[in-house]
Formats: C-alpha cells, sequence, structure tokens
C-alpha cells in the first residue's frame, strides 16, 4: 500500500501524462520545468515558512504550559482536568478547526472587534496577504501543540526526582536545575518532537485547502498543495509527481536522521 | 520542602492556567454557543458570545437534510471498520514483533516506522489513478483501506510495546490448558494489555474520523464522502447560515469528545507511549 504508490511516483515523474490516457517517457524535462516555475519557488518559501513559524510556536506554548501542569500541584485531580482540558483541539479535525477559526477571523467577527476596541483598526485575516499565511499557521498550531504538550510533559514526569535532588543538596537555584537537569534530559525527546513537527508540517494541505485555496496573491500556496493542484485540478500527472519526489527527498532526510538516531539510542 | 504557606500559595498557578486554558478553548465555546444562537443574531455588530435567545432550529435542520445525514454516517462507517481492522490487524503484527525474534525484525521495525512518518500526500496521485483502474474510487473500501494503511504503523509500534510489558509465563499457562497462539493472543494477551488497546484503538479512531485530503480525492460527492469532506465544502460559502455551520461542527466533534471524556487516561497513556521509544 506504500511501497508501490511510491514506485508509481518515481516512474510518473520520468513521465508525460498525454490525452490518450498513456504515458510517455520524457526524461527529465518535468523536473526541468519544475524549477523554472516561479509558482514552485514561492510554494517552496510558503511552506519553510510556514512549517518553521509552526514549530517555533508550538514548542513556545508546550514548553510554556507543560512546565506550569509540572509545577507541584496540590490537587492532582485539578491538574489531570486542565491537561484533558488543554488536549481537547487535537480531537478538532482541519475542516472542523477551520471553520471555527474562520467565523473569528470574519471581517466583522469577535477577533477584530476586539482588536478594533483595543487598536481602532481591523486585520482582514484570510484576506490580506500579509496576515493569511500567519492566520493558517495559527490554526494548525491551535490543533497541533495538544499533542506537543503531553509528549514534553511526558517527557518532564519521566525524569528521575533523585536528579532534581541532587541538584538541590549541590546549591542549584531553580533556574540552574532546569538548565543542567531539564534540559540536557529532554534534548532526545525534542530532536524527536521537532522532526516529527517538521515532517507533519511541511506537507500540510487540508487547513490551506479549507480556508484560503492557496489565496490571497498565493501568499499560502504550500507545496503539498501546489502538488494537489497540478495533480487533481490540472491532471499533469507526471509534473505533480516530480514534485512529490522534491518532497520526498527532503522528508527523507528528516527521517532518515531520525530513523537513525533512533536506532542508536534504542536496542530493539 | 516546607508546607506550611496559605492555601493562596497556589492561587497564580491555578489562575494562570485557568486562563490559558479559557483561551485555547474559546473558539470551540464561540462555536457551541452560536450554533444556538438564532439566525438574526449571526451578524450583529458588535458580535455577542452569547445568544439573546437560544434555540435549536439549526440542529433540527440537520437533521432534516439527507445530504448530512450521508457524511456522517459515512463518516461512522469508515471510522469504525478502520478500527477494528487497525486493532486487529495491529495486535497480530505487535504480538508477532513482540514474541518471537527474527533477525529480520529490526529492519521491519525501522521500515514501519519511516512508513509512519512518511508523508500520505505524495502518493495522493498514484492513489487516485490505482482506485480509478481497480474499480475502487469513490467506495468505502477504499477509504477504510487508506486510513488503515496510515494509522497501522503507529498502532503495530504502540501495541509491540504494550504486549512488551506483558510477561511470558501467563501465556505458557495457557499454551498447556491447550489454546493456541490465537486464542492466547485475543483471549489472554490482549485483555491484559487493554489499556493499550483501548488508547491505540481510540487513537485509529480519532485519525479515521478527521482524515481529509484522501476522502477529498477519492470520493466524488456526499454517496460516499465523510463529514470532513461535508465541513470543508461549507468553508467559504459565505452563506449567512454560520449558526448551522457551528452545529455541525460540534456534532462532528462531539462524538470523539464523548469518547475521549471517557477513555482520556488511555490515550494519554498510548501518546507517551509512543514518544518514549
Amino acid at each position: 500500500m506504500v511501497i508501490y504508490p511510491l514506485f508509481k511516483v518515481f516512474q510518473y515523474s520520468f513521465q508525460e501524462y498525454s490525452s490518450q490516457h498513456s504515458f510517455v517517457f520524457v526524461g527529465l524535462q518535468q523536473y526541468q520545468r519544475l524549477f523554472s516555475d516561479e509558482l514552485f519557488w514561492v510554494s517552496i518559501k510558503n511552506t519553510f515558512l510556514f512549517t518553521i513559524g509552526t514549530i517555533v510556536l508550538d514548542l513556545t506554548i508546550s514548553w510554556g504550559i507543560a512546565l506550569l501542569l509540572n509545577a507541584r500541584w496540590p490537587n492532582l485531580k485539578v491538574r489531570n482536568f486542565f491537561r484533558g482540558a488543554l488536549l481537547l483541539p487535537f480531537l478538532f479535525s482541519a475542516p472542523a478547526a477551520a471553520l471555527l477559526w474562520g467565523i473569528l477571523y470574519q471581517p466583522l467577527g469577535f477577533l477584530n472587534y476586539i482588536i478594533e476596541s483595543l487598536f481602532g483598526t481591523t486585520i482582514n485575516f484570510l484576506g490580506d496577504p500579509k496576515w493569511a499565511l500567519l492566520s493558517v499557521l495559527w490554526v494548525n498550531v491551535w490543533k497541533n501543540f495538544p499533542l506537543i504538550m503531553i509528549l514534553i510533559l511526558g517527557g518532564l514526569q519521566s525524569i528521575p526526582v533523585s536528579l532534581y535532588e541532587a541538584a538541590r543538596i549541590d546549591g542549584a537555584t531553580r533556574f540552574q536545575s532546569f538548565w543542567y537537569v531539564t534540559l540536557p534530559q529532554m534534548r532526545s525527546l525534542m530532536i524527536t518532537i521537532i522532526i516529527i513537527d517538521f515532517v507533519t508540517t511541511f506537507i500540510h494541505f487540508d487547513l490551506v485547502w479549507t480556508m484560503t485555496k492557496g489565496g490571497p496573491l498565493r501568499s499560502t500556496y504550500l507545496i503539498s498543495f501546489f502538488l494537489y493542484q497540478k495533480g487533481m485540478h490540472a491532471f499533469k500527472f507526471g509534473y505533480a509527481s516530480a514534485i512529490g519526489v522534491i518532497i520526498a527527498l527532503i522528508i527523507s532526510v528528516c527521517v532518515g536522521t531520525y530513523i537513525f538516531l533512533y536506532s542508536k539510542r534504542v536496542r530493539i | 520542602m516546607r508546607r506550611t504557606e496559605s492555601k493562596f500559595r497556589y492561587f497564580p498557578l491555578y489562575t494562570s492556567v485557568a486562563v490559558i486554558t479559557f483561551l485555547i478553548l474559546f473558539p470551540a465555546i464561540f462555536a457551541v454557543l452560536t450554533s444556538f444562537k438564532p439566525i438574526r443574531e449571526i451578524f450583529t455588530y458588535p458580535p455577542s458570545v452569547f445568544p439573546h435567545s437560544w434555540t435549536i432550529k439549526a440542529y433540527i435542520s440537520i437533521f432534516t437534510q439527507e445530504k448530512y445525514l450521508h457524511y456522517f454516517f459515512n463518516g461512522y462507517f469508515i471510522s469504525i471498520c478502520s478500527t477494528f481492522l487497525c486493532v486487529i490487524l495491529g495486535s497480530l503484527a505487535g504480538y508477532g514483533f513482540s514474541r518471537f525474534k527474527f533477525p529480520v525484525n529490526r529492519f521491519l521495525l525501522l521500515g514501519i516506522l519511516a512508513i509512519q512518518m512518511f508523508p500520505g500526500v505524495i502518493l495522493m496521485i498514484p492513489y487516485f489513478n490505482l482506485s480509478k483502474n481497480l474499480g475502487l474510487y469513490d467506495t468505502y473500501l477504499i477509504l477504510i483501506m487508506v486510513d488503515t494503511t496510515f494509522s497501522l504503523p503507529l498502532i503495530i509500534w504502540l501495541l509491540k510495546s504494550f504486549f512488551d510489558s506483558i510477561p511470558v509465563s501467563i501465556e505458557e499457562a495457557a499454551f498447556i490448558d491447550g489454546c493456541n497462539r490465537l486464542q492466547v493472543l485475543f483471549l489472554i494477551v490482549a485483555p491484559l494489555a487493554r489499556a493499550g488497546v483501548i488508547g491505540t484503538g481510540m487513537l485509529a479512531f480519532i485519525r479515521a474520523w478527521n482524515e481529509f485530503l484522501f476522502a477529498l480525492i477519492l470520493t466524488k460527492g456526499p454517496e460516499r464522502a465523510p463529514i470532513t469532506v461535508g465541513l470543508a465544502e461549507l468553508f467559504g460559502q459565505y452563506s449567512i447560515n454560520w449558526n448551522g455551520i457551528m452545529a455541525i461542527s460540534t456534532l462532528a466533534v462531539l462524538p470523539l469528545l464523548i469518547v475521549f471524556i471517557f477513555v482520556q487516561r488511555y490515550v494519554i497513556s498510548g501518546i507517551t507511549t509512543g514518544a518514549r521509544r
């Protein structure tokens, strides 16, 4: 189910789909055309902005909340309640999240009402090329961060208490014990999280398709949406497969690194 | 540690977490409240959070539209089938990986891990062509297969780690009593690893219920498409019935919410086990 279609993508990417429903071998032409396509570079740029922005925001928010939840709570039930409540965005499908935020993002919607009363101006969240990518990105972060928060929290809780006690006996301040105990213990988990987040965000498609369809002015054209447009709308299967191969190469580097690090760390 | 401070010591912690939770859940709360508003309150400016007069008209109108009943039924049908497939196949594979040590195990497990991280997006075109050629386009079967394919690697990994924690000696007793391998797996090991099986099954259900891309490209209408497609279609038709749209969104998340409340513990342990590997 995965290997055979993957092989197909490589095969298609060297071919041209003609109107007689057959494939003709065209060599590297598809790639040549792809690299001289301006839209390809636009979507690559947008995708990297989108991915890096998502990872940074995801990590900041998740770390903040995970540290709060990891503090000494007098009542664990209360903490677990909040933990469950904060996980809720994870349950929303991309289209449902898009609709939820769509109503808040309305030109005369609730967010603009607050912004107008604070700053006296309004933002056209999805209609302004300057804001559209950020608006979609924010919905993605909202939907994604609970998973990362739970992972970080799980990691924080698996650090042995004895390490902190040792640090305290050695006279470490709170900040020092965070810097010298918590962070080194979390390092491999953080690498895992960043790679997973990168891989899933880089190919993000759902929210862009639902919310902006690549617009306005191609400001939210992400690489997977580009692939979809070429493949499913223009039916340029060869061209779209060439895009697919490029994505696969970028992702493979990450997955390869991850698998390598993982197989070194854990014995199966 | 000093434990004699007043109760108010935890006040900043409680309030900050409560405020953050409220801000994060606000879109969902707003959506639910909007779904109970009558149509004339949708476009008032400044917008109000609470409905002045509550109504369930929006919900009634969904249940009278055949299209949405289709979307919901398809969503349930596909997700439930795929969840069962995932749990059954995942148990078999996870049990195999956990109990039999073949030299290729390591290679296979890493391969499965790679597939799990592999993006489905780039397989869009082969899947589209294959489903057309095999006559599977716009059928339940292809969607169930796709959902199962992309969830199964995660499920196998999780179930393997849960089965690893069950002592082999219990099984040996069952073998002496005359059970075969399958009976041991489904009557003894799986029930013992109940928490893991429920949690992973729930993850599979969430993933299948929320799957969007392949539902979009492999179906052509409400006949076979699940609810995610129905929701996506509503966006951007800047029609007036935001209350109806919010009602549908609420209904689309409700099943997950209800199940989640009951099995939250298992889901969280499922997720964290997955990461600690």
